[in-house]
């Protein structure tokens, strides 16, 4: 495991933005070397993938293209490697990092030739599975905890998605229009198979294949130090590798051999070559910063503590109580809103214990419920409101007399039976129904009334319901005698009544 | 017009009816009384009533008693309309059509559990109810005279019946309620019923034939001259017309509650020996006319109370006729 004392970049986190710029700066840094690096295994897949096709037949050309992008990882593995070891002050030779790559081809091939090849997230996980090498299990948890933060790296595959195939498919556009304009005119993509047959399309395919090589071979560097940088990136915020540093390196080291490497940390914040171009060469070299940092450590405030002083608001004794004069104020009118609003909750609260009474009255006593059937009108009514005593005279005798006089038996009767019924009632105080009929009043009588009136009444609704019912018209000399038997019989007792009144007042 | 000879006739026949319905119906007078009112008033009356309170057997007394064709139909979920007003079918003899009646055509027709037949076979008897007669394919056949429909229902068991709508249930001029008896009534049946008796048949050897036919129509036609005042007139259209705005009542009963109402107040004063109707005769049978065309709001089913109750309510604040 390498040591982070030999780190030859000043670490420091930064974004995942930063972090891909610095690896495009570095890419262009070691470029040279790094597409060499990329070519030494890409060209050999190449060539055996053309041989196999070539054994094959031209027909299945794009197979061959597509078996040589699948192998990619490999041709970029060089590329981490290198990378890698530089990072912590180790220099490889071109052979010495393909070497170093072929042992580790089968971890590559378990790994990165399965299904995990589609992952965008390849050249951020080099580290984890070539640097750290972790147990399959522990890799995975690795990897999820570096994409816990945002890492852009979905990004960096597509721009270098596109760069390459701009790149691959401009030159092949720009070589056939320069040189196979006549081809292009006649190739008929509805006839595709046949063209791809004929030895005529056999140079188009051999420039695609190429270009697209080439391509991929400019863009490799950028896409494989970017992502390289980017797992660099997160385990400095997630290790506090700056922290660390500095902490272990508050002197540079001397003689360290890679200067360029140092030269790449300091451009590292920076996205435009031209600005990282000047910082490198503004460096300063080892010995005079050694001369600073001398010059720093022995300066008399470097290891002094200094004393900061904060004002603190203590609001108890600093306030000035003045300013509390608008609420002084408002002090008594607040009072008095508590006041009020006691008084209200208080009220609330009485009306609501008398509507609970109320309420379990009425569910424990049914009796005393106002029913559904329940009216505003009195369905039971005394004497004096009762619909059969409205309109009477007051002198019962003289007016059925009198209207038997003009011959109106059956108003006569009427007022006979309702005279009868309205002396028994004030007589007794009885209370008698709205919609009583005659055999109800006889029922209600019954209790309280006479034998002598009882039996009158019996013979004058006798009388009365064959006179008014049955349109039998009833003699003259059956109503004056039932006249005389009323007279007997209900006139006395309101006489009675009249006397007492009388003495009474 | 009737003269009073047919006038006392028609009114001891009736009570021949009452009297022998007294003979193996224990107790259930008020029952009786509502049953020969309709009778008397030529009208349809359902029962209501749990099972075992002698509804089948006031139907076949009454069928008995008068020397009337009486036929029993079990209303059933699968039961048609043209198992119980007919059909036509093929005669292969004649080569022709021939119609089959149906038990409807016969003088009282007991409708056991009307309400577990279906809507249409319902239609179909309550057709014959309103119109006295029949049509199978196309030839209208008219029902023997009198014609007396006693549907029953079970209070209770409403699982898969067909409740008769509020349409339907106008048809039948009284809705009559059985209830249980007392226990001396219960007593004196057991003593009466399972003394030299098999099983649960039904014992109708102690009736006699006390009428015929044509006197129930008599007492009909007698009934139908019973003298209204105007005043008990007016009187029976205020009970009807305060039924439908009247506090707890949702749907009044129409005007056919109005001249069932009527009917069954002359056919109660025929009962009683009356020749005119008093507002008591009216007042007595607005229960039994009106509490199947009365719909109660629905608060008030909810709080327990009944069409009698609110019909009780009514007949105590309507104001009687006075002058």
């Amino acid at each position: 495991m390498a040591d982070i004392k030999n780190l030859t970049v000043l670490p420091r986190p930064r974004s995942a933005w930063q972090a891909m710029d610095a690896g495009f700066t570095l890419a262009r840094a070691h470029y040279v070397k790094l597409v060499i690096l990329w070519l030494g295994f890409s060209i050999p897949v190449f060539l055996a993938c053309a041989a196999l096709q070539l054994a094959t037949g031209w027909s299945m050309w794009s197979l061959m293209l597509l078996l040589w992008w699948w192998f990619k990882p490999l041709y970029e593995l060089p590329i981490h490697l290198y990378l890698s070891r530089a990072l912590f002050s180790e220099e490889l030779s071109l052979r010495e990092t393909w070497k170093l790559a072929l042992s580790h081809f089968g971890k590559l091939f378990k790994t990165y030739l399965t299904l995990a090849r589609l992952s965008p997230a390849r050249a951020l996980t080099y580290g984890v599975v070539f640097l750290e090498q972790l147990p399959r299990k522990q890799r995975g948890a690795r990897i999820d905890t570096l994409k816990s933060e945002k890492t852009r790296h979905f990004l960096l595959v597509q721009v270098c998605f596109h760069i390459e195939y701009i790149m691959a498919y401009a030159v092949i556009t720009a070589v056939a229009l320069l040189f196979f304009s006549d081809a292009i005119s006649e190739l008929d993509f509805a006839a595709y198979q046949a063209a791809v047959e004929s030895p005529d399309s056999h140079p188009w395919l051999i420039a695609a294949s190429m270009t697209s090589l080439i391509a991929a071979a400019l863009v490799a560097p950028f896409y494989v130090t970017s992502g390289f940088l980017l797992y660099i990136n997160r385990r400095m915020q997630l290790e506090a590798w700056d922290i660390e540093h500095r902490f272990r390196s508050i002197r540079p080291r001397s003689g360290l051999g890679i200067t360029a490497i140092v030269l790449l940390a300091f451009s590292l914040s920076q996205s435009e070559p031209s600005l990282a171009e000047d910082r490198a060469s503004s460096m300063i070299s080892p010995v005079s910063a050694n001369a600073i940092v001398e010059e720093i450590l022995a300066d008399e405030d470097f290891g002094s503590i200094e004393t900061r002083w904060e004002p603190i608001l203590d609001f108890d004794n600093d306030w000035d109580d003045s300013d509390l004069s608008f609420f002084d104020k408002l002090n008594g009118s607040t009072t008095t809103f508590a006041l009020i609003a006691k008084a209200l909750l208080w009220i609330g609260i009485a009306i609501f214990i008398m509507l609970l009474i109320h309420t379990l009255r009425q569910f424990r006593r049914p009796e005393i419920r106002t029913g559904a059937l329940s009216r505003k009108g009195r369905d039971v009514e005394d004497a004096k409101s009762h619909p059969l005593t409205q309109n009477l005279p007051t002198d019962i005798v003289a007016a059925a007399e009198h209207l038997l006089a003009q011959g109106e038996r059956r108003q006569a009767l009427s007022v006979l039976f309702r005279g009868a019924l309205r002396a028994i009632m004030e007589q007794y105080d009885l209370n008698v129904a709205r919609g009583a009929t005659e055999s109800d009043c006889k029922q209600s009588i019954a209790s309280v009334a006479s034998q002598l009136q009882k039996n009158t009444f019996t013979r004058l609704l006798g009388v009365w319901q064959n006179e008014a019912y049955a349109n039998q018209p009833q003699p003259e000399q059956t109503i004056a005698s039932l006249i005389d038997e009323w007279k007997t019989a209900f006139v006395i007792h309101a006489n009675d009544n009249t006397q007492a009144s009388d003495s009474a007042l | 017009m009737i003269d009073s000879t047919q006038f006392a006739t028609a009114h001891e026949n009736l009570n021949k009816l009452r009297n022998n319905f007294g003979q193996v119906v224990i107790g259930q007078q008020q029952t009786i009384d509502e049953l020969l009112i309709c009778v008397a008033a030529g009208g349809h009356v359902l029962i209501e009533g749990v099972p075992g309170l002698a509804k089948t057997l006031l139907a076949r007394c009454l069928a008995f008693s008068a020397q009337a064709d009486d036929v029993r139909i079990q209303f059933t979920p699968d039961l048609m309309p043209s198992d119980i007003v007919g059909h036509a079918m093929f005669d292969h003899e004649q080569q022709t059509f021939s119609v089959r009646e149906g038990p409807v055509f016969a003088n009282v027709v007991v409708a056991d559990e009307i309400n577990r037949a279906p809507a249409k076979t319902q239609s179909a008897l309550l057709e014959a109810m309103q119109e006295q007669q029949v049509s199978i394919e196309g030839e209208t056949r008219a029902l023997p005279q009198p014609f007396i429909v006693i549907a029953t229902q079970n209070p209770i068991e409403q699982e898969g019946t067909y409740p008769l709508p509020q349409a339907q249930l106008d048809r039948f001029l009284c809705k009559v309620l059985i209830e249980y008896p007392s226990p001396e009534e219960e007593l004196l049946m057991l003593q009466q019923i399972t003394h030299e008796s098999i099983a649960n048949q039904l014992d109708l050897s102690r009736l006699q034939a006390v009428i015929t036919v044509d006197d129930v129509i008599a007492i009909q036609k007698a009934a139908s001259f019973i003298s209204v005042d105007a005043v008990v007139q007016k009187y029976v259209v205020s009970i009807v017309t305060a039924t439908r705005s009247w506090n707890g009542i949702d749907i009044g009963a129409g005007p056919r509650g109005s001249i069932a109402l009527l009917r069954a107040a002359r056919a109660h004063a025929l009962l009683h020996g009356n020749d005119f109707v008093t507002p008591d005769d009216v007042k007595k049978v607005a229960a039994t006319v009106l509490r199947h065309r009365v719909q109660l709001t629905p608060d008030l089913e909810i709080e327990g109370y009944t069409p009698d109750d609110v019909i009780s309510s009514l007949l105590t604040a309507v104001e009687a006729p006075r002058a």
